[in-house]
């Protein structure tokens, strides 16, 4: 059971620095680790040489999270070839970034933000995963969003646009369950919803995390994309219902913030794994071949 | 157009005073989600590069520094780790940090020693590589430093007050000789090593990494207090931050 070089039957998780101690004595059964980009575009020192001695045992998936493909401006070359380096330097078995902006004309904001769904969005959209896919040389997964707001000018719902873009692109899709699960609640629609609509055919990878409840100044609940805690139980069964339409694919916990020591990551890995193998057991009483 | 709603909304993130774009849909905190996210990873960005300037002033009033000079240097490149150049001169002229005059240069040493952990692998030159060469070439000599090799220069004792917040947070700083210090920075392998350099090496080899040739460096610090090229190029060696010698082939001139 493998995809992309990944095992489907072990989930993975965001590699921590503070936990390659642990990974490198311990040695766990997990199936892949994900990087930030961003983090390893430096010419040299330990970062490098971590990964590079992690890549020896667990295959690496790549994130990026400043290209700002959903801006108005062009791409940063320069990031944009850093990038490159970095993918040539790992060859990872996956390359994904977000569908959302994060750089403007007074710098880079160091964050996901949300953009417009519209007929100009979706041709910038398009042009810059083009751009991305043909400077790589491959096929990168691009990610939902979670979002706090939207926007009165939108013309398309997110799910439509995003099917639009990997029509459009060829693009593969990263499904981030939690960032649906928030993006719902703070819309006000079903999550399950937005799962049924969502063209998994192309979903090659999720995402799992946990997020933060607030409160609006009119008194209503809404939720913050934190990556601070555990998965919790609404993500869990969101991933459920996508998995057993998909069925199992690299799946991962991304724990950034208030990031707990190893075996409580590897206990979270564990849950997740624990499911992906559930899924795998349906899907082999349909599969004949 | 998305970049008129872009500029508004980039505006409304760098201004708290101003209210949410008509163009959201969604209340004021939800869109002060984005604010507080964009402040405080930025705030966070800084803090993981600044360790021992937080330690020294502490959560809140780091949080106030930073957050003030975010709101005029905004990172020009995803890559955090190249963020906060020029926080060591903000603190400088940062009147509320006045107390602490040696603040921002403890800054400077702290981006120098994260430059030094992300600089380009290469193995460093021995000083048997000198040996090698005739008299003429010594004296024509030029030094290529290693690419994580980095001086820092204080009226303070720098070098002291930042080791001593190494593993210690809350250290004494009471029985410090207050002296001026100079550090120099360099990472021949996978560790950065900080060394205390007195004045002279500081000159020495901020001469050397500008270019100038070994003869010109010597004739220029002959007479200064302290100056031994034969020690401080046994230390310049010592501890791996000389890359590639060029010994003059080509004219360098000045």
């Amino acid at each position: 059971m493998a995809m992309n070089g990944i095992r489907t039957d072990r989930a993975g998780a965001g590699f921590k620095p503070m936990h390659f101690g642990a990974i490198l004595e311990t040695r766990p059964d997990v199936g892949f680790f994900e990087v930030h980009a961003e983090n390893y575009m430096g010419a040299g020192g330990p970062p490098h040489a971590q990964l590079e001695r992690l890549r020896a045992d667990y295959p690496i998936s790549v994130h990026g999270v400043g290209l700002s493909i959903g801006g108005a401006g062009p791409l940063d070359a320069v990031h944009l070839t850093r990038l490159k380096g970095v993918v040539d330097r790992y060859q990872p078995a996956l390359v994904s970034e977000h569908l959302a902006w994060s750089t403007h004309q007074s710098g880079y904001l160091n964050d996901l933000l949300a953009l417009p769904y519209t007929a100009e969005t979706l041709a910038i959209v398009t042009e810059h995963v083009s751009q991305v896919q043909d400077v790589l040389g491959r096929k990168i997964l691009l990610e939902n969003p979670s979002t706090y707001i939207t926007f009165a000018e939108s013309t398309f719902d997110e799910v439509d646009f995003i099917r639009e873009v990997q029509r459009r692109t060829g693009c593969g899709l990263l499904l981030d369950v939690n960032n649906v699960f928030v993006s719902a609640v703070n819309q006000g629609t079903r999550a399950a919803d937005y799962i049924d609509r969502f063209p998994l055919a192309h979903v090659a990878q999720v995402h799992l995390a946990g997020h933060a409840p607030a409160e609006d100044e009119n008194g209503n609940d809404y939720l913050i994309d934190a990556h601070d805690r555990a998965v919790p139980e609404s993500v869990m069964s969101l991933f459920e219902t996508a998995i057993a339409r998909t069925g199992p694919v690299p799946s991962m916990i991304e724990w950034d913030n208030d990031v707990p020591a190893w075996p409580s990551m590897l206990a979270e890995i564990e849950k997740i794994s624990v499911a992906l193998r559930a899924t795998s057991k349906k899907n082999e009483l349909y599969d004949v071949a | 157009m998305w970049r008129n709603i872009q500029n508004n909304f980039d505006a409304a993130l760098r201004d708290r005073n101003l209210p949410v774009p008509p163009c959201f849909i969604g209340s004021a905190a939800r869109f002060d989600t984005y604010r507080n996210n964009v402040e405080t990873s930025l705030i966070g960005a800084l803090a993981d590069i600044y360790p021992v300037v937080k330690q020294l002033v502490g959560g809140d009033f780091f949080n106030g520094v930073a957050s003030a000079y975010i709101r005029k240097n905004r990172p020009a490149s995803p890559v955090l780790s190249e963020y906060g150049y020029a926080f060591g001169a903000f603190i400088d002229t940062f009147e509320p940090a006045a107390s602490l005059p040696y603040l921002g240069d403890v800054a400077r040493l702290e981006r120098a020693w994260l430059d030094a952990y992300h600089a380009e692998d290469i193995a460093p030159l021995k000083i048997q590589a000198l040996g090698d060469l005739s008299q003429s070439a010594l004296e024509r000599l030029t030094f290529k430093l290693h690419p994580s090799a980095a001086l820092v220069t204080s009226s303070h004792p720098v070098v002291t007050i930042w080791r001593r917040h190494q593993g210690d947070a809350y250290p004494d700083l009471g029985n410090i000789e207050w002296v001026p210090e100079h550090a120099l920075i360099v990472r021949p392998g996978l560790d950065v090593h900080v060394q205390a350099i007195p004045q002279a090496a500081f000159d020495f080899f901020t001469r050397l990494a500008g270019g100038e040739t070994l003869s010109s460096v010597c004739d220029a610090l002959a007479n200064d207090a302290g100056f031994d090229p034969s020690a401080h190029l046994a230390n310049l060696f010592g501890c791996g931050a000389v890359a590639a010698l060029d010994p003059g082939t080509t004219y360098r001139g000045n």
